[in-house]
């Protein structure tokens, strides 16, 4: 009898045909494909989504430059932009590089990645070609950066999407109808952030790694009960899934089913705190390739805020109900309807916690070496695991080493961030992707590095910084961003996309900085310094779908910061439409981390409301191009200060604009050695001009914030020794601050000097 | 500057726009120095202001402990210094007389004290003298 698999494994056979078929035209592979019989359903999908007889594979324009979620027409008359050629892969080194999209269609260098594909792919196809999960794994690997039908829809979507459609199909190839299925667990920034306890780091990573299980757990349940490959998995990941199926009373009554098990599992393991909303919305099967998805896939998303409302009346019933409690509480989340409370380590002042918070300590502990997960629904598997968690009843078994024995056939291997062909030569095989950079501690080999080792590690004061970003208007992007061209490949390619920044591309750029930066990048710490240029005190929290929390050394965590969203915008290919905000929060070891985190997010909430694109650092809200500044300038081409040029109406021209420009003169400059009093009496003046704000008449406002302190400015610098005052560079510091234009930055430019340079804890 | 501080533009002093105080004050204060005016040659007047400055800023329990609103104990609090302001001039014209070059600052102070009627004339005025002086010890920087 006929499988799904079968079904979704013909096309993906197909899509590997097409790979092989540019690679080298004279591969045998598509005259072997030539005596097989097409499934009615892999016909019919293909002819929904325009893949015909045919299409060949080619270069891929990037996706990013399409989207456009205004109503208007593109700001800027923006530039082509292609995939560099260059499959995925992690073979001589710890992450992928990042591919930086290019401004021309890469034509010489096809033939070397085609000589790659023949050498890495095609030599072994033969022996795995029933094995759909390491094909499936090629295609990813290779597949990501070649377009197939459409200029800009990328192989993997392609072949992922007329997977999904043709399963969705099977036994019932000429429907009418399809199913999206779509899921959210909310209650996680609930779940994660408000901990407070000893070793809550590596206890917060724990928690953002169990959740991510969770999410696979259900997406899994999803198939194993639907009967569907993992193909149709549109997208899944923090907490979000979505899923085509077959549009039937069965798809629904077990969405239905599966969603009831999972709410009352995770009732009682979160109490109440995470919940999740499980949707079901069907269509005509011929609106996936038409703008009519947006509004199904909207609708879905509608659908799902209604029940998380819901259930948010729910809860308060149920707050209301009378509830067990024993007074005692969890020093770890508080809770209070149990009594099994026990050390939560072996120190001898460990504080008392639940069993979740325990289990969570624990998994901590195991994370920074687990390389791969087994999840089976017996507790028996071949492999010695290192430990085994239960989610729902299915183990989550966790292995320092990739299993040697054969996985059995109702188990998958999950490999944490592997693109080695070689390691999926098991069936059952899947990458898992994971934001999850963390420095080693120092103390305690094999472990995440601790809270106070990250304060120790920072320049000048000896502070731990808590950065959280997230891409603006999302949302948007996703309901309204591609406009027209809203089909199903492209709608997975631009999620695809998106969450490959955030958890594979999130590690290489922590974890090697110097060769993942983008061209004409600005940094603060130069290579000179080589230990602290490469900011490695870092330890993410989470990173995956388009937003991120990750906790370091504050000065590392700041300039992190900046080369993220430098990263970003490299990557998206400059988009004005596509941006990210941000909030740091810096703070004493002792400092409760779920206040941290509250903090770092109201921050980041304060950037949102700067009109979006923006970072609030040190208290102080700017956009990024005033952070990251400009050098030899006129105010005619600087952008981002419209409303100050409309105020002060002068041009100017600037040897200094901004913040970090002026952080860099003034830090990464030993020879000017200026006394600690300069930076002091800056402060000093920003604070004066804090308190006349304050105290100013709305008229007065802009007095105040561009002049009121220009005259103390020169004052202070007048001040300082000959000597520094004659240094060219001086000059131009000089110069540029004394320029009005400048006149909102010092206050932060200061600070971060001053935080830099202090020297006492 | 004087011509604008002795225009008809503002009453009081208040009314100086900081911005166009700030602007005033960048190109006077090298002006000042072109003229060779040292700040010793009226450092009776500096302390005289910063002395005011301080008074008025002087927790006077009097005045706080009274029934008076706010605004009512900051006018109270500018009373007590309101006669000494005018004294400034005096001390001025004494230093003008010894100094040329003290003139021209003499003559603009001068017509701003004369618009100083409330405590907000008297901060914007110290705000004049400070920035004037500033400008002024910028030029030994240059
Ligand atoms: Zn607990």
């Amino acid at each position: 009898m006929m499988t799904s698999s079968q079904v979704a494994l013909q096309v993906v056979q197909q899509a590997i045909a097409a790979l092989a078929g540019w690679a080298d035209p004279n591969n045998p592979l598509t005259s072997k494909l030539n005596f097989v019989e097409e499934y009615p359903e892999v016909t019919r999908a293909k002819e929904i989504l325009g893949w015909k007889k045919d299409t060949e594979v080619g270069t891929l324009r990037l996706l990013f430059d399409r989207v456009n979620p205004s109503d208007e027409l593109k700001q800027e008359t923006s530039e082509l932009h292609y995939h560099p050629l260059m499959p995925i892969d992690n073979d001589n080194k710890e992450y992928p590089k990042i591919p930086y999209p290019l401004n021309y269609e890469p034509q010489e260098e096809q033939k070397a990645f085609k000589e790659k594909i023949k050498k890495e792919v095609l030599e072994s196809l033969h022996e795995n070609w029933e094995n759909l999960s390491l094909l499936m794994l090629i295609l990813e690997k290779f597949g990501s950066c070649l377009s197939f039908t459409e200029s800009d829809v990328a192989l993997v979507d392609m072949n992922r999407a007329t997977a999904a459609v043709a399963v969705a199909l099977f036994d019932n190839s000429e429907a009418e109808n399809i199913s999206l299925i779509a899921g959210d667990l909310s209650g996680i920034q609930k779940f994660i952030y408000t901990i407070s306890s000893d070793g809550a780091l590596k206890s917060l990573r724990a928690r953002s790694f169990y959740l991510e299980l969770v999410t696979e757990e259900i997406v899994q349940q999803l198939l194993e009960e639907l009967n569907l490959p993992r193909t149709s998995i549109i997208y899944a990941g923090g907490g979000n899934l979505y899923l085509l199926a077959a549009a039937s009373n069965k798809t629904e009554e077990k969405v239905k089913q599966i969603q009831n098990e999972f709410n009352n599992w995770l009732i009682n393991k979160f109490q109440h705190k995470v919940f999740l909303a499980l949707e079901c919305k069907t269509f005509y099967t011929n609106d996936i390739v038409n703008k009519n998805l947006s509004s199904h896939w909207n609708e879905v998303i509608h659908q799902l805020n209604k029940q998380k409302k819901r259930k948010f009346y729910e809860q308060i019933n149920n707050l209301l109900a009378v509830r067990d409690s024993f007074g005692d509480r969890c020093r770890v989340c508080y809770r209070d309807d149990t009594t099994d409370l026990e050390q939560l380590n072996t120190e001898d002042d460990s504080i008392l916690a639940c069993p979740t918070c325990r289990e969570m300590f624990q998994l901590g502990s195991q994370l920074f070496k687990t390389k791969a997960v087994v999840r089976s629904r017996h507790n028996n598997i071949s492999s010695k695991s290192d430990a085994d968690y239960i989610i729902n009843n299915s183990h989550y078994f966790l292995f320092n080493q990739l299993p040697t024995q054969q996985i059995q056939n109702d188990e998958t291997l999950f490999l944490i961030n592997n693109w080695k062909i070689k390691d999926y030569h098991l069936p059952h095989s899947v990458p898992l992707l994971l934001g999850n950079y963390g420095q080693e501690s120092f103390e305690n080999q094999g472990n995440f590095i601790r809270a106070h080792e990250l304060a120790e590690e920072a320049k000048g004061i000896k502070r731990v910084g808590y950065l959280r970003m997230d891409v603006d208007n999302l949302g948007k992007i996703f309901a309204k961003g591609l406009g027209d061209n809203h089909t199903l490949p492209r709608l997975a390619g631009l999620s695809r996309q998106m969450s490959y920044f955030f958890k594979v591309y999130l590690n290489s750029l922590a974890a090697n900085r110097k060769d993942t930066l983008p061209e004409n990048h600005k940094i603060l710490t130069n290579d000179k310094n080589q230990k602290k240029f490469a900011r490695l005190n870092l330890l993410f929290i989470y990173a995956g779908g388009d937003d991120l929390f990750v906790s370091g050394s504050w000065d590392e965590v700041v300039e992190f910061a900046f080369d993220i969203y430098q990263s970003f915008r490299a990557y998206t290919g400059h988009n004005p439409y596509i941006t990210l905000s941000g909030g740091i929060s810096i703070n004493d070891v002792k400092y409760p981390i779920y206040q941290a985190a509250s903090d770092s997010g109201e921050s980041e909430k304060k950037a949102k409301a700067n009109k979006r694109d923006s970072l609030c650092l040190f208290g102080e809200v700017f956009k990024w191009d005033e952070w990251l500044g400009q050098t030899n300038v006129s105010t005619d081409n600087i952008k981002v200060i419209a409303e100050s040029k409309l105020y002060i109406s002068k041009k100017e021209q600037l040897g200094l604009f901004g913040i970090l420009p002026f952080v860099d003169k003034l830090f990464n400059n030993p020879d000017l050695g200026y006394p600690q009093s300069f930076i002091r009496n800056l402060l000093v003046t920003a604070e004066i001009q804090e308190l006349a704000l304050k105290k100013a008449k709305k008229e007065e406002i802009n007095d105040i914030k561009y002049f009121l302190h220009l005259p103390k400015l020169a004052y202070t610098m007048s001040k300082l020794p000959q000597k520094l005052r004659s240094h060219e560079d001086f000059v131009l510091i000089r110069q540029s601050l004394m320029s009005p234009y400048n006149a909102p930055y010092f206050p932060a430019i200061a600070t971060w000097i001053e935080l830099l340079t202090r020297t006492q804890a | 500057m004087l011509k604008y501080i002795t225009s008809d533009n503002f009453k009081c002093l208040k009314d100086y726009p900081i911005r166009k105080l700030v602007e005033d004050a960048e190109a006077f204060g090298p002006e000042l120095k072109k003229q060779k005016l040292e700040t010793n040659q009226i450092r009776k007047f500096l302390d005289a202001i910063n002395r005011l400055k301080a008074k008025l800023n002087q927790d006077d329990e009097e005045i706080q402990q009274s029934q008076m609103k706010e605004e009512e104990k900051e006018k109270a609090k500018f009373a007590k210094i309101k006669d000494e302001i005018v004294l400034l001039k005096p001390k001025l014209a004494y230093a003008a007389a010894r100094q040329d070059a003290v003139k021209s600052l003499s003559k603009v102070m001068s017509a701003a004290i004369d618009k100083v009627y409330t405590k907000e004339d008297f901060d914007r005025l110290v705000q004049l003298i400070e920035s004037i002086i500033a400008y002024h010890k910028a030029e030994d920087g240059k």
